[in-house]
């Protein structure tokens, strides 16, 4: 049956983030106060409204693994014996057009991709592995396929994240029927434990991470623009770091070493792809605790972070790109201001200790943890979405990161979304490039998604969003107390009462 | 709400069952908070480093030195150590928790699980509450269920009768590993897989096993070119049977084992023997609906270490009545004493408290204690039994796992609160009597208690069972142990030199004790 989609911006141009984004915004919602208690399998909150949200924030589910698999011409991705962590929807990626949604499985074996068609409301399983990991033989297996990024190209990347071998695939003709998928090993790239895939906003580059506690940050710039198997490999290195690569990023030795500042990105291979290491980073052996790429950079003197995530490409209001990424670990997302020739600079974009919240709004009881996924409006605004422990009867949260000034460190962390889904974490959160006011949000391994405990469970299922209705937030204008800094500071919150909305302000950056 | 059910599925808050938790860090349990003043180390034989080979990368040694727990964890929830039972106990006749302990609570259980409508796994191994007469002579169950009872040597300490309990556990493969191509069951295939499974636990390139006929598995098992009865099997890279192209790997059990284990009373029999007893205390039950390779557990445990260190409390995913998820293949659930001494199922806290031992520690193998602890080869197929048990020392050590127990530990248990082990194994000055140790004929000698102090355990903890606070703690003590934190302080609890912490391995060299 189709579902009544909330849909806004009737023939909106489809303008993608990156030529728009100049400036983040104040938050044109009123932010929770607290996180969600987490209610239990099946509970109407996940059926209905997965999150608690904001009033006018409407939320709409797409798909769910229980809709999929009711229907015979449908498919999904579900290994066997794999309990709630059976489907593992993660990172989502629109096509451009924004008719289609990609879901990465991050299932351990057999990982895979979906495809999605919004207006059809159908879902099949485009590519997928052959368990033959389970007897360690990854040949025809994947694992774990945690970032999806639909590419400039037309193609799909899907990349390994903790299981597997740390490789990115690329499926050459997505949107055609499974039958016919054609894939390839883009060998071009470094093996690491793969999250965030982004590309730079002229398509040369492709930025990725290596989700862990001693990952760094890397970029991949093609000879020739497009051509995602040939390049250079670059690691960032900052230029005060006096610890050791080698090590987490709080071993004893690194807890007090400079991680923020000038930076520089180190070259990995030479222009054509060759290795600067003595280790070869481009080794499928390294195995799921000691990725190759991982350990030749501790040549290098890469700078480790805890866990870096997710990340988004934007641009600073100095006109200059910017990356975004997540430090699970840490508490933190960082931002890399891109600067001439491989220099860079690394600030701490917000934080657990570094960011106050709710700024100028009732304050919030949540707590910045696990920030792992991220996402940008059309706007700009950097989301923040957690992987809290999945066992809690708290749910994770997702952020606003309020940088009015855009100048790479925001000033307020607000309280968007919190998820009361038994057992889930919200994963995959992506703006329609299409339609802009719209987002998704994944529901990721709920305890539902388990049958022998939950028969009929709703299971892994991908929720649609829709801003435009959103009650804005009531103006509070003055000064208030830092409660760090100990001074006064002016309030922002909103540019002035009554006029301050979503559409409001994609309006004014050029959104029809 | 627990004290108040008779139901065999006790009522729950309507409320997410974390939120209910009075000991969010229950998965610590009340042995972490003994006291090791600098030399006393019973935290040893849990936590332990990895081994190469092994599955277990929680390499949590450093447990040994410090306690590290979470701030949550500092303070010592398992009240019910503090409390002085004394009065209650004495209350308690000897004959009257005689007659108690000899009462069958097990039988009925099933059929009111069925009658409840029970989702979860229903104890289905008849008479098991007879012991030994439930089982053949090769430990197979004789109703048919295919449990198969092996003989193990208790973990040092937790499950020494002279500690509070006694205890059994039994094993059962899936069908694939019982039958053969044809889906025919095959008794030859399932004691062979038994046998080969042993093997690959203990990491062992041969293993004793049961009389198996190779014609019936149709392989040469002991490498002598051809198919005759043995007793020995030497071919142990592959299951055979159904299962013969099915996963295998040193110390991981295959997709659908089954563990059960009941923890009993203290059993006194006419002729004043300690044995197991008719009352159960607990049924417990782990089934692995997963087998992850060794890659795969390395990365959960690397995850765990992740979330605690950022600080969160564990957490694991509900599978309601099928228990909780250790997140590494293995559902566990169980059954405890309601306040009339019936079985019901646990509460989410108390399944909660199984959790910690059977996921995050280091000395386990894949997660679990005993099968690794096997008597080896076809000795060991049959319902526990201590008597003539030898106390086989620890693989790479030569001097037995109790003996050498004693001397680390300075006592007969965690809390060296056993008077009566004290007195027996250690001089006054509190060194062990090793003179002693060494002519005792078994372990029975060494760990099962006077009838005496059987009944002040057994009085100690219907006292338990009647307050229905499991939450508080399960440990059947009368006064408080002495050597036990209520908190812990990391600025000034006393740590562990190096020279008192110990690599450990939790298999036992039977052969040794034969030479």
């Amino acid at each position: 049956m189709m579902k009544t989609k909330l849909t806004c911006l009737a023939g909106a141009a489809a303008l993608t983030a990156a030529q728009l984004s100049v400036a983040g915004t104040s938050p044109y919602f009123s932010p929770l106060t607290q996180s969600s208690a987490v209610a239990t399998p099946n509970h109407v909150n996940e059926l209905n409204s997965p999150w608690q949200a904001p009033a006018g924030v409407s939320q709409v589910k797409l798909t769910s693994m229980s809709e999929i698999e009711a229907d015979i011409n449908q498919s999904v991705i579900r290994v066997p014996g794999l309990s709630t962590g059976a489907s593992m929807w993660d990172m989502v990626a629109f096509d451009d057009e924004g008719e289609n949604i990609f879901i990465p499985h991050e299932t351990f074996v057999g990982a895979g991709a979906t495809r999605y068609n919004i207006a059809s409301d159908t879902a099949e399983v485009i590519f997928a592995g052959d368990m033959g990991g389970l007897n360690g033989d990854w040949s025809a297996d994947w694992g774990a396929f945690d970032p999806s990024t639909f590419t400039p190209n037309g193609t799909l990347l899907l990349a390994e994240e903790w299981s597997g071998e740390g490789r990115v695939m690329e499926i050459l003709n997505p949107m055609d029927a499974p039958a016919f998928i054609e894939y390839r090993e883009l060998t071009s790239i470094i093996n690491v434990s793969h999250e965030g895939l982004r590309f730079s906003h002229d398509h040369k580059t492709l930025y990725f991470v290596d989700e862990n506690n001693s990952g760094s940050v890397y970029k991949f710039v093609m000879t020739n623009t497009g051509d995602y198997t040939h390049g250079q490999i670059f690691v960032l290195a900052i230029d005060d770091f006096a610890g050791n690569p080698a090590e987490n990023y709080n071993s004893a030795t690194n807890t007090a070493a400079v991680r923020t500042g000038e930076a520089t990105w180190i070259p990995v291979t030479d222009e054509d792809g060759n290795p600067l290491t003595t280790i070869d980073p481009f080794s499928n052996e390294g195995g799921s605790g000691a990725r190759a790429g991982r350990l030749a950079v501790d040549e290098l003197n890469a700078t480790p972070y805890g866990r870096p995530e997710d990340m988004e490409i934007g641009k600073l209001k100095n006109g200059r790109e910017v990356m975004y990424f997540a430090a699970t670990s840490e508490k933190r997302v960082y931002s890399v201001e891109m600067k001439n020739g491989h220099k860079a600079m690394v600030r701490i974009f917000a934080g657990e200790s570094e960011t106050e919240k709710n700024v100028g709004f009732t304050p919030t009881t949540a707590t910045l943890s696990s920030p792992d996924n991220l996402a940008q409006d059309a706007l700009g605004n950097i989301y923040i979405i957690e992987d809290k422990p999945n066992g809690d009867d708290i749910g994770g949260d997702i952020w606003f990161a309020r940088d009015t000034n855009t100048d790479g460190v925001a000033e307020s962390l607000d309280h968007f979304l919190s998820i009361q889904v038994d057992g889930a974490e919200a994963t995959g959160m992506i703006f329609n490039p299409a339609k802009p006011t719209q987002f998704v949000v994944a529901v990721q391994h709920p305890d539902s998604t388990n049958l022998d405990n939950i028969p009929g469970g709703h299971g892994d299922a991908l929720w649609l969003f829709d801003v435009s209705k959103v009650v804005p937030p009531k103006c509070i204008k003055g000064y208030q107390k830092n409660r760090w800094r100990h001074h006064y500071k002016r309030v922002k919150t909103c540019s002035s009462t009554g006029d301050f909305n979503f559409i409001n302000w994609l309006s004014a950056r050029g959104y029809r | 709400m627990l004290k108040g059910s008779d139901a065999v599925v006790p009522p729950r808050p309507d409320i997410h069952p974390v939120t209910a938790m009075y000991n969010r860090e229950a998965i610590i349990p009340p042995m972490c908070y003994t006291q090791t003043e600098g030399q006393f180390n019973p935290c040893y034989v849990c936590h332990q480093d990895k081994i190469p080979g092994r599955e277990n990368t929680m390499n949590d040694a450093d447990l040994q030195e410090a306690y590290s727990f979470s701030d949550l964890g500092m303070t010592n929830r398992w009240d019910n150590l503090f409390v002085d039972r004394t009065d209650r106990v004495n209350a308690i006749s000897d004959d009257e928790i005689k007659k108690w302990i000899n009462q069958d609570n097990y039988s009925e259980l099933a059929p009111r699980l069925r009658e409840a409508g029970f989702t979860g796994w229903i104890p289905d191994l008849e008479n098991l509450q007879e012991g030994t007469t439930a089982f053949d002579s090769e430990g197979f169950a004789k109703d048919g269920s295919l449990w198969v009872a092996f003989s193990y040597k208790p973990f040092p300490s937790t499950f020494w009768p002279t500690n509070g309990s006694t205890d059994d556990v039994m094993i059962r493969l899936d069908k694939p590993y019982r039958t053969n191509t044809k889906g025919e069951y095959s008794r030859d295939i399932y004691k062979a897989n038994l046998a080969i499974l042993e093997a690959n636990i203990k990491g062992l390139n041969s293993i004793g096993s049961l009389p198996i006929d190779e014609h019936n598995v149709n392989v040469d098992l002991n490498g002598d070119n051809q198919l005759t009865v043995i007793t020995e099997i030497s071919k142990v890279d592959s299951y055979v049977g159904a299962a013969s192209e099915f996963f295998i790997d040193t110390h991981l059990y295959p997709e659908g084992t089954e563990f059960f284990h009941t923890v009993r009373y203290i059993g006194i029999d006419d002729q004043g023997q300690i044995t197991n007893a008719r009352r159960m205390k607990e049924v417990r039950y782990m089934k692995k609906h997963r087998t992850y390779p060794k890659f795969a557990l390395n990365q959960y445990y690397i995850e765990e270490g992740w979330e605690k260190d950022a600080g969160y409390l564990p957490g694991y995913t509900n599978l309601g009545q099928h228990g909780l998820d250790n997140g590494m293949g293995w559902a566990i659930q169980g059954f405890m004493e309601n306040s009339e001494g019936r079985l019901r199922e646990n509460s989410y806290e108390e399944t909660f408290f199984c959790m910690g031992c059977h996921s995050s520690v280091g000395s386990t193998i894949d997660k679990t204690f005993s099968f690794s602890r096997k008597v080896d080869g076809a000795e060991g197929w049959k319902y526990i039994s201590l008597k003539g048990m030898p106390d086989a020392p620890n693989m790479g050590e030569t001097q037995g796992e109790i003996a050498t127990y004693f001397q680390r530990v300075g006592g007969g248990g965690e809390f060296r609160s056993n008077p009566e082990m004290q007195q027996r194994w250690f001089h006054a000055n509190g060194k062990p009597n090793m003179d002693a140790i060494s002519k005792a004929k078994d372990v029975y000698e060494l760990i099962t208690p006077s009838t005496e102090r059987a009944l002040t355990l057994n009085k100690a903890y219907k006292v338990l069972v009647e307050d229905q606070t499991f939450a508080y703690g399960r440990d059947a003590t009368v006064t408080s142990p002495v050597n036990v934190y209520d908190k812990v302080d990391n600025e000034t609890t006393p740590t562990l030199p190096k020279e008192f912490q110990y690599s450990w391995d939790i298999r036992l060299d039977w052969k040794k004790d034969e030479s």
